[in-house]
Parts: C-alpha cells; sequence; structure tokens
C-alpha cells in the first residue's frame, strides 16, 4: 500500500517536472524559481527520503535477511521445535516480533545500535558477493548481556530466578554472560536438510 | 520545449528523472545488493538533480543583480 503510494508520489513529481517544461517560456523569473524549487529540489529531497526510510524498514525484516542463501539456515532455525534454543524460543513465543527478529536481537539497544547495524550490513553484502562468507559465521562480538536485560531485567520471573538474584550484579556488569556455558548456551540450532 | 530551458535547469531535471526512476525501483526489490545499488545510484542522481537546480538557482541570482 505505501509503496504504492510512493510510487503514485514519484509519478506526480515527473508530472510536475513535465509541467515545469511545459510552462517555462511562459513563466517569469520568480515563477521558475519557484516552481522549479519545488518540483526538483524540494519535492524529489522530501520522496527521496520518504523511500529511504521505508527501504530501510524494509530490511528489517526476516524475509530481507532469509534473502542471502547463507542465512536462510539461520532463520529456519527459529521454526526449531527446542526449547532450549533462545532464539527460537523468543521467535516462537512472540517475545520479539515476529516479522523483525533478526533484526530486534542482533542490534543493540544502545545509542549507536541501529547505525552499526547498518555499517556491518554493509559489510555482509560485500561478503556475501565479492569474498564469500566465512565457512564458520561468528559474532563480531560477544553478545552483550544489557540486550538480554533491556527486555528481561525489570521482569518479575527473571528477578525471582535464584541464580539470577544470587549473580545479578556480576550479571548486569556482563561479568557473568547470560549465554554461559552453565546458562543459556544454545544459540541457533540449524536444522540439518 | 526542453531546449528552452538554461543548462543547469535542463541537467537538474535529466537528473531527477533518472533518480526518480531508479530510487523507484528500490521499493521493488528485495535483493540486499539490489537495495544497496538502487538506493545509493537513485540517491545520487536525486542530489545531482537538486545541486544543478541550486546552481540555476545561483545563476539566476547573479544575473538579477547585475541587470
Amino acid at each position: 500500500m505505501f509503496v504504492g503510494f510512493l510510487t503514485l508520489l514519484a509519478i506526480v513529481n515527473a508530472a510536475l517536472a513535465w509541467l515545469l517544461v511545459k510552462q517555462w517560456g511562459s513563466m517569469n523569473r520568480l515563477g521558475r524559481v519557484a516552481f522549479g524549487g519545488f518540483a526538483l529540489l524540494f519535492y524529489p529531497l522530501g520522496w527521496s527520503s520518504a523511500v529511504a526510510v521505508r527501504t530501510l524498514n524494509a530490511m528489517k525484516d526476516v524475509a530481507f535477511c532469509e534473502s542471502c542463501h547463507v542465512m536462510e539456515g539461520y532463520v529456519q532455525s527459529l521454526a526449531v521445535d527446542d526449547d532450549l534454543s533462545i532464539p527460537a524460543i523468543h521467535y516462537q513465543n512472540n517475545w520479539t516480533p515476529q516479522q523483525t527478529a533478526c533484526y530486534d536481537c542482533h542490534t543493540s539497544y544502545s545509542m549507536f545500535g541501529p547505525l552499526k547495524a547498518k555499517i556491518n550490513g554493509l559489510k555482509h553484502v560485500w561478503v556475501n558477493y565479492v569474498t564469500g562468507p566465512p565457512a564458520e559465521i561468528k559474532l563480531y562480538e560477544p553478545y552483550v548481556n544489557g540486550d538480554c536485560l533491556h527486555c528481561h531485567g525489570p521482569s518479575k520471573r527473571f528477578l525471582n530466578g535464584d541464580f539470577h538474584v544470587d549473580d545479578l550484579d556480576a550479571i548486569r556488569a556482563d561479568e557473568l554472560s547470560c549465554l554461559d556455558a552453565d546458562c543459556h548456551s544454545v544459540g541457533h540450532v540449524i536444522p540439518e536438510n | 520545449m526542453f531546449a528552452e530551458l538554461p543548462k543547469p535547469a535542463r541537467r537538474s531535471m535529466i537528473c531527477l528523472l533518472i533518480g526518480l526512476a531508479v530510487m523507484t525501483l528500490a521499493l521493488y526489490v528485495s535483493k540486499a545488493l539490489a537495495y544497496v545499488i538502487t538506493l545509493s545510484v537513485g540517491g545520487l542522481f536525486i542530489a545531482l538533480g537538486a545541486l544543478f537546480f541550486v546552481l540555476y538557482f545561483i545563476g539566476e541570482l547573479r544575473s538579477g543583480q547585475g541587470s
């Protein structure tokens, strides 16, 4: 719907440009600058910003991540029936929005998290199309507890867990990882096809 | 008709039309590489179109001061 609307706005812009060319000879200098400024400067800049926002949002979709072959297994792992797999239970219980599950879990909640994710995304395009994906895909850095605690930190279930209470300071300080071998260590369980 | 336009305005118009066409494609693609290419090329042409119009505007201002 929104895509169709943006396309329509592009056609309107092209029509305005055509009208500008047609009326150029009959307009005075002020008219040319005002109409030209609208049709060739402000309108297209506003339109292209809207298109950029729309496409940047579309890149958050799981379907977009899956468009690279190397990610297909990771997306399939979201549907695996395994209660220990952190990505699978988050996806299947809708603890993270299902449409944007990859983006929500792999983008830090920090101020520059989304920007960093976009820069990494450009690297991924380069790796996928130019150098080729590595044999083993790993996170750039260990998963920070802050991203888990962003949602779970204030929850009653988390705060009532004995292990969580005992090690709360260490968890909050990132000294004890949520993904520690003795805790929630099962990540993506990639199905064997 | 098109030839009546001063050079910067003509260039602005051509860049705008190319930019509109390429950036509209960005709304319909689904592959990462296609997103990157359509967004960057389309955005570049739209920006160039805007720049050429600013050049035309500056030219108009100068010729206005001179007359």
